[in-house]
């Protein structure tokens, strides 16, 4: 098995986070307040952290397991699985949400008259083909996205600077430290707390005692493209970004040098979607390796087509229309992720300290030794 | 459409589930590969039951039973 670098790692995860993040995460946030959001995206920083300290404590305990795997050995077996299959739901669930939020981007900017199922139904074969194939390919397609998004985007919003403007940022924190926390809900305990997925991927990676360091690298990086990102939405659109679903698209588009070179956010639309279905891909390698370890089998091959398709109708079954997704991240997300990243982990590590599981050896991948 | 996706999932979801037992290894694999399978054939079956007789219920309700009040405290007291 050919196992994740740590550069591969590192852009997994940023691309993880960021991924829905870029869409979804500055309307979010401005919800709460518009002048001080860009102080808000560190709330990513402080999620990442969270998850770089479950991810020490795991590495200590199962430098070899994933975290399914792990519940078993902590919890015995069948408390264990019971919590595996708590995990699964989290896994489906939030795969749904994020395949739903595809969709509708896709509909909404670059084809109204196509079927929001059947856009669906195309990127998730694409990424259950990349998981089919390896978590290890997924890491190379997103070595391949780099020279884009580190020359396209910059590019981008760079062109935008012109009708930049700090007004809308100033007076800096005119209502105090609570708009801020608020805002900074959604990227902590949403998105931040997405970097746990890694947890997940651990028999997969080339270097699992360097994950907490990876996690925390990832959740600086993104949290400064965040800012970046909210300093140039709220600078360039000011006050009216609370009401727009997809701010940045909009700066794009307002780019326009000359006569000729205009409507840029074909090029923005082209890189969302490409990030979009490496995160399903992500988070499709984290649920094959959960129906792998909660069925006992080598191979986490066997459950990819058919949970791409029970995730494909749950999209969906779950949310009416995307106001029903917004309600789902701004109101229940943060609690659901909160117990489920953080807490459920953390009592995974109580559990087997007490219990004196003693942690494996990398190279015999077999039985952890109690 | 919602039943014919979930039935194509359950179907899959079976179909794979048998060869898993079949090929699959370690300490009781089939056990738990038959009990898995089925826990997701509840799911599908409880999703087409819903669908088609509570079309207006909130699927994701309970979740938000459990969880928004949480997440109302982590927003130190604001909900909408």
């Amino acid at each position: 098995m050919i196992r994740v670098s740590r550069y591969q790692l590192v852009l997994m995860l940023v691309w993880t986070v960021l991924a829905t993040g870029i869409l979804t995460m500055p309307a979010t946030m401005a919800t709460f307040s518009v002048r001080d959001t860009w102080l808000s995206s560190w709330g990513i920083l402080l999620g990442g952290t969270l998850c770089a300290g479950l991810a020490w404590c795991h590495v200590r305990l199962f430098p070899d397991r994933s975290l399914t795997a792990a519940m078993e050995l902590a919890f015995g077996r069948f408390a264990g699985k019971l919590a595996a299959v708590w995990v699964v739901i989290w896994l489906v669930i939030t795969l749904a949400t994020i395949c739903r939020e595809f969709g509708v981007f896709v509909t909404t900017i670059a084809l109204p008259n196509t079927p929001e199922y059947l856009v669906v139904a195309l990127a998730l074969a694409c990424s259950a083909y990349l998981v089919y194939l390896g978590l290890e390919v997924v890491g190379r397609v997103n070595e391949f996205l780099v020279p884009i998004a580190a020359i396209v985007f910059p590019l981008l919003f760079v062109l935008a600077l012109r009708w930049f403007d700090w007004t809308p940022l100033q007076p800096v924190l005119a209502d105090g430290w609570l708009p801020v926390w608020r805002a900074g809900v959604v990227p902590a305990f949403a998105y931040g707390l997405e970097f746990s997925l890694a947890l997940q991927w651990v028999p997969y990676l080339n270097n699992p005692r360097a994950l907490p360091v990876d996690i925390l690298l990832s959740a600086g990086i993104s949290a400064l493209v965040l800012m970046g990102l909210v300093l140039i939405t709220d600078g360039v659109i000011g006050a009216p970004v609370a009401y727009l679903n997809y701010p940045v698209l909009e700066v794009v588009r307002a780019i326009r040098v000359g006569k000729f070179v205009e409507r840029l956010d074909t090029w923005y639309a082209m890189g969302v979607v490409s990030t979009l279905v490496l995160k399903q891909a992500a988070f499709q390698t984290g649920l094959a390796e959960a129906f792998r370890t909660l069925c006992g089998t080598r191979d986490p091959r066997w459950s990819i087509w058919p949970t791409a398709l029970l995730v494909w109708s749950l999209a969906y079954f779950l949310f009416r229309n995307s106001a029903d997704v917004s309600r789902f991240i701004l109101h229940t997300v943060p609690g659901y992720f909160l117990f489920t990243a953080v807490l459920l982990p953390l009592l995974v590590y109580a559990a087997a300290f007490f219990r004196g599981v003693r942690p494996a050896s990398r190279a015999g991948a077999g039985e952890a030794r109690r | 459409m919602i039943g014919l996706a979930v039935g194509a999932a359950v179907l899959g979801v079976l179909f794979q589930g048998w060869q898993a037992v079949r090929y699959g290894d370690g300490p009781g694999a089939g056990a738990w590969t038959v009990w898995g399978m089925l826990a997701l054939a509840a799911v599908a079956v409880s999703v087409v039951v819903q669908a088609r007789w509570w079309p207006d219920a909130n699927p994701l309700g309970w979740l938000a039973a459990l969880f928004d009040g949480i997440t109302s405290w982590i927003y130190l007291g604001w909900s909408a």
